[in-house]
C-alpha cells in the first residue's frame, strides 16, 4: 500500500477502491459497531462485547481501533494517527493511508485540525476540545485480567463493584518498589462507577481523561470488546490514601523544543550511551519548537 | 426403678440428685452385644459432701462418673443439677447446656490427660480461667502457684506434658481441675499414680473445695486418700453378681 | 423467676425424666442460631450427595462435620456457605445486624458480601484459598480492601498483626505464599479469612494436608483464635481427632445421611450408632 502524506492523501483517493464500501467496512457492520459504541457510551466504563471483523493486517496492531474508526468517520471528518505519540511511525502512517484511501477522507498530524483521532499509547498534549474523538487501540480491555483469570468471575466483580483485588497490585507495588510503581496501563475510575484499563497509556495522560470535553471510544480487536468515556466524565486513578496517584516528573526539559510540561522519551543518541530526552507528542514538539523560535 | 421425688422444701440442699440411672453398651461392631454397665442407680449429693465410689473394678465407677458428666449417655434415668439457680437433668439436656454446665457447674478430673500436642502445661491450666475472662496475667500467675503447689518444677511449666511421666501428666490434670473452684467436681481416680507428697496435696485440695460447698464424688482406690476426704461412701457391685 | 421455677417441677408421675433443659434452654437460647438449616437435601442428577439434613448452629460455637470421603460433609459444606443451592430445604443465617437471610435466595452481590464480610472459607490446599502470585500482605490485605480500606499504612499494620497471630514471622510479609512451607501456607490463609473479623468460617478439612506435627500448631491456633474471635466454624473433617479437639458438638454422616450427632466427647467415648462406633474402633491408637 502506498503511503500518502497527510497533503496527498485528498488526491490518492479519487481514483482507487471502487470496490470498498466506504471506510472498508459494510453498512451493516458499522451499525453494529455503533449499537455497541452508543451502550459504551451510555455506561462510561462498561466493556460492551461486539462482533469484532477482520482487518487487513494482524492483531495487536489496532484493529479495534481501526473499526470503531471506521464507524463513527464521516466524509468531513479529518483523521489523525499516533502510535506512541508519534504520527510518523510505521503503524501510524500506515493506517493513516489506508483510511485516506478506502474512505477519500482529510489526514492531518495537527491535533488542532483533526476530529477523529485514532490513537496507541499516548493522548495528545494539546488539550482536546469538543467535537473531537479520541479511538484508542486497546490490546487487553481487563484490568481485573491481572488478578482473575475467569472471564465470567471477571464479569461478575464489575457487575458487583467489588474491585478489591485492583488495589491488591497497587498494594503490591508499593510493598515491592516503595511507590505504585505501574506507570502504563494504571487503572481508572470512570463516573465513580466502572474500572477501566485505560490502554497502555502512560498514567501521566490519565488527568487529560478526566472531564475531557472529547469523546473517548475504546476498541479491542481481539478481545472484541468496545468501551467509552462520554465528554465531561468523572475519571479517577486508583490509589491510596497515604500513597495518592502522581504522574510522572522530569527534571530536564525537552532536548528539542525545551517544554517542560510535556512527557518525554528517553533516546538513547550513541554507542556510549549518550541519552536525551524528547516530547514523545511529535506534533507538539513541532508547534513548540517553532512557537519558541519565533519568540 | 425408684424415681425422683426432689423436695421442693429443701430445693437447694442436694446440687446432684440421681434417679434410676442406667447405663448399657451396645457394641454394633461385636455382633450387638450389649453390657450392662449398671442400672436403676439413685444417689444424692450435697454441698460441700464428698461421695467415694467404691467397688471392683469393672463394677461401672468410672463409667457412673463418666454418665454423670454426659461424657456416656444413659439409657435410662435422671442426672439433675443445680445450675446457675435451675435445675439441669443431664442425662436428656442439650449439648449446649451439658457444655455450659461444665463450663460453670462441674469439673471433671480423669485418669488421662487429653490435651493438643504441644500446648505447654502453663496454658493447659491457665486456659480453665482465661476462658472464663479472667486476663492473662492473673490466670498465668494462678496456674504457675496451683503447678507449684503440685510440686510439678518450672523448668516445666512451658513445655508440652505429652513426654511427662504418667504421674506428671496427672498432676496436670489435677491442677487444670482444681484451679476453678466448680459447685460439683467428679474426681476419676485422681491419686493413682501419686507419690505420698502429692497425695497430700490433692487431699488438702478436696478439703478446700469441700470447705467453700463443693459437693464431690470420685473416685479412690487409696484407702487412706478416701478415708481421708470421704463423708459417705457408695458401694458398686459388679452387675449379675446380686441380680 | 418462672423459668427457675418451672424447670423445678418435676412431675414424679411419670417414669421419663421431664426434659428441663428445653425451659432451661429457653433462658440460654436468648441468642437465636447464626444458621439454621432444615431439610436439606443435594441431588447431583440421580445420586445422593446429601439427605434431610437439619442443623442449627449457635454464635462461638465449632460444629464438625465428620464422616469418611463420599459421605456427604464436602457437599453439606458447600451447601451451607451457599456455593450451590440444594434441591431441597431451607438454610438460614442472622446476620450482625440480625437480619435473617434464606442462603439459597440471596443475591449473588449479597452472598458475596457475607463473604467477604462475616463468612470464611479455609479450603484444604491452601493453593485453592490464596492469592499465589501476591505477596503474604497483599493475601491479608485482600478483604479489608474488598471492604473499602484505602490506607496502605493501615493494611501494611493489619497485615503485620495478623502474620504475628498466626505465627509467621514478620519480615516474610512481601514474600509470596509460593515461598512458604504448606503449614505456614495454610496459616496465612486463616489470617487472609480471619482479618475482617468474620462471624462464621467454613473449614474444610484444614489441617488435612499437613504433618502431624504441624497439624498439633494449627489446632492450637485455630482453638486460641476460635475462643478469642469469639467465631462459630463449621469443620469438615475426616479426623476424628482433630474434630474432638476443636469442636463442641459433632455431626456424623453416612451415605449423605446424618447418623448420630451430639457433643464431640460424647459421640466419640460413647458412640450410639453402629457406623459411628466402627469409625470410632477405627482410630489408630497413639
Amino acid at each position: 500500500m502506498p503511503a500518502p502524506t497527510s497533503k496527498a492523501a485528498g488526491q490518492a483517493t479519487g481514483q482507487s477502491v471502487v470496490s470498498y464500501n466506504f471506510a472498508y467496512m459494510d453498512e451493516q457492520t458499522k451499525r453494529m459497531i455503533r449499537r455497541s459504541l452508543l451502550k459504551a457510551v451510555a455506561i462510561p466504563g462498561y466493556q460492551v462485547p461486539f462482533g469484532g471483523r477482520e482487518m487487513p493486517m494482524p492483531y495487536g496492531w489496532g484493529t479495534g481501533g481501526m473499526q470503531v474508526s471506521a464507524a463513527v468517520m464521516g466524509k468531513e471528518d479529518v483523521f489523525k494517527v499516533i502510535d506512541q505519540g508519534s504520527d510518523d511511525t510505521t503503524n501510524a502512517v500506515s493506517i493513516r493511508a489506508f483510511f485516506a484511501r478506502v474512505a477519500g477522507i482529510r489526514t492531518t498530524t495537527a491535533t488542532v485540525e483533526a476530529t477523529l483521532i485514532q490513537t496507541r499509547h499516548r493522548i495528545p498534549e494539546q488539550a482536546l476540545r469538543e467535537g473531537q474523538i479520541m479511538v484508542y487501540q486497546v490490546p487487553i480491555p481487563e484490568p481485573l485480567r491481572w488478578m482473575e483469570p475467569s472471564e465470567a468471575e471477571t464479569r461478575a466483580m464489575h457487575a458487583l463493584e467489588e474491585y478489591g483485588v485492583m488495589h491488591v497490585k497497587l498494594y503490591e507495588d508499593i510493598a515491592r518498589h516503595g511507590e505504585i510503581a505501574t506507570s502504563f496501563d494504571y487503572p481508572v475510575l470512570v463516573n465513580k462507577r466502572y474500572v477501566m484499563s485505560p490502554s497502555p497509556l502512560p498514567k501521566f495522560d490519565n488527568p487529560k481523561m478526566n472531564q475531557c470535553p472529547a469523546l473517548q471510544l475504546f476498541g479491542a480487536g481481539r478481545e472484541k470488546r468496545i468501551y467509552a468515556i462520554p465528554p465531561y466524565t468523572t475519571v479517577t486513578s486508583l490509589d491510596f490514601e497515604d500513597y495518592p496517584f502522581a504522574v510522572q516528573r522530569w527534571d530536564v526539559p525537552c532536548a528539542l523544543c525545551g517544554a517542560t510540561d510535556s512527557y518525554l522519551d528517553e533516546i538513547i543518541t550513541d554507542d556510549t550511551g549518550a541519552r536525551m530526552f524528547v516530547c514523545s507528542d511529535t506534533d507538539h514538539c513541532a508547534r513548540h519548537a517553532v512557537a519558541r523560535d519565533m519568540q | 426403678m425408684n424415681i425422683a421425688h426432689i423436695s421442693s422444701a429443701t430445693p437447694d440442699k442436694h446440687v446432684l440428685s440421681v434417679r434410676g440411672l442406667s447405663k448399657s453398651f451396645t457394641l454394633h461392631t461385636q455382633g450387638g452385644t450389649t453390657i450392662e454397665a449398671f442400672s436403676g442407680l439413685n444417689v444424692d449429693v450435697q454441698k460441700g459432701e464428698c461421695l467415694a465410689l467404691h467397688g471392683p473394678s469393672g463394677s461401672g465407677k468410672s463409667t457412673f462418673l463418666r454418665s454423670l458428666y454426659a461424657n456416656y449417655k444413659p439409657c435410662a434415668g435422671s442426672i439433675v443439677v443445680s445450675h446457675e439457680g435451675l435445675q439441669v437433668d443431664m442425662a436428656t439436656a442439650c449439648p449446649r447446656t451439658v457444655l455450659a454446665v461444665r463450663q460453670y457447674t462441674m469439673g471433671y478430673v480423669s485418669q488421662f490427660l487429653r490435651v493438643i500436642p504441644r500446648v505447654s502445661c502453663l496454658d493447659i491450666v491457665a486456659e480453665r480461667l482465661t476462658a472464663h475472662g479472667e486476663n492473662e496475667q492473673s490466670a498465668f500467675e494462678a496456674a504457675g502457684e496451683m503447678l507449684a503447689r503440685l510440686h510439678i518444677p518450672e523448668r516445666l511449666w512451658k513445655l508440652a506434658p505429652a513426654t511427662f511421666s504418667g504421674g506428671e501428666q496427672q498432676r496436670i490434670n489435677i491442677a487444670r481441675g482444681f484451679i476453678r473452684r466448680y459447685p460439683i467436681m467428679l474426681l476419676d481416680e485422681p491419686t493413682a499414680s501419686l507419690d505420698a507428697v502429692n497425695r497430700k496435696t490433692v487431699v488438702a485440695l478436696i478439703e478446700e473445695a469441700k470447705a467453700v460447698g463443693a459437693a464431690i464424688v470420685g473416685i479412690f482406690h487409696d484407702e487412706a486418700v478416701r478415708d481421708a476426704v470421704a463423708d459417705r461412701v457408695f458401694e458398686f457391685r459388679p452387675l449379675g453378681q446380686g441380680a | 423467676m418462672m423459668v427457675a421455677q418451672a424447670a423445678k417441677l418435676i412431675s414424679s408421675a411419670t417414669s421419663t425424666p421431664i426434659s428441663m433443659e428445653i425451659m432451661l434452654a429457653d433462658a440460654l437460647d436468648a441468642e437465636p442460631a447464626l444458621m439454621s438449616v432444615r431439610g436439606v437435601t443435594h441431588y447431583y442428577g440421580d445420586r445422593c450427595g446429601c439427605r434431610s439434613i437439619d442443623l442449627d448452629l449457635w454464635p462461638g460455637e465449632v460444629l464438625a462435620i465428620v464422616g469418611e470421603s463420599g459421605s456427604g460433609k464436602s457437599t453439606l459444606l458447600n451447601l451451607l456457605a451457599g456455593r450451590f443451592p440444594p434441591s431441597a430445604g431451607t438454610i438460614h443465617y442472622r446476620d450482625a445486624e440480625g437480619v435473617r437471610h434464606n442462603i439459597n435466595c440471596l443475591s449473588e452481590a449479597v452472598r458475596r458480601r457475607l463473604l467477604r464480610t462475616e463468612w470464611g472459607f479455609v479450603h484444604q490446599n491452601p493453593r485453592d484459598g490464596l492469592r499465589m502470585r501476591v505477596s503474604a500482605g497483599g493475601n491479608i490485605g485482600e478483604r479489608l480492601m474488598a471492604c473499602g480500606n484505602r490506607h496502605y499504612g493501615k493494611l501494611r499494620g493489619s497485615a503485620l498483626d495478623w502474620l504475628s497471630r498466626v505465627e509467621i514471622a514478620a519480615d516474610r510479609i512481601d514474600d509470596r505464599p509460593s515461598a512458604y512451607s504448606g503449614g505456614m501456607q495454610q496459616r496465612l490463609q486463616i489470617a487472609r479469612n480471619l482479618v475482617s473479623s468474620p462471624r462464621l468460617v467454613f473449614m474444610d478439612e484444614p489441617t488435612g494436608g499437613l504433618d502431624v506435627s504441624v497439624q498439633a500448631k494449627l489446632l492450637d491456633l485455630l482453638r486460641q483464635l476460635v475462643r478469642q474471635l469469639n467465631l462459630s466454624v463449621l469443620l469438615v473433617t475426616h479426623d476424628l481427632v482433630v474434630a474432638r479437639l476443636l469442636a463442641h458438638r459433632m455431626i456424623v454422616m453416612r451415605r449423605g445421611e446424618i447418623v448420630e450427632t451430639g457433643l464431640s466427647d460424647q459421640v466419640l467415648d460413647d458412640p450410639q450408632h453402629a457406623y459411628t462406633q466402627l469409625l470410632v474402633s477405627s482410630i489408630l491408637q497413639g
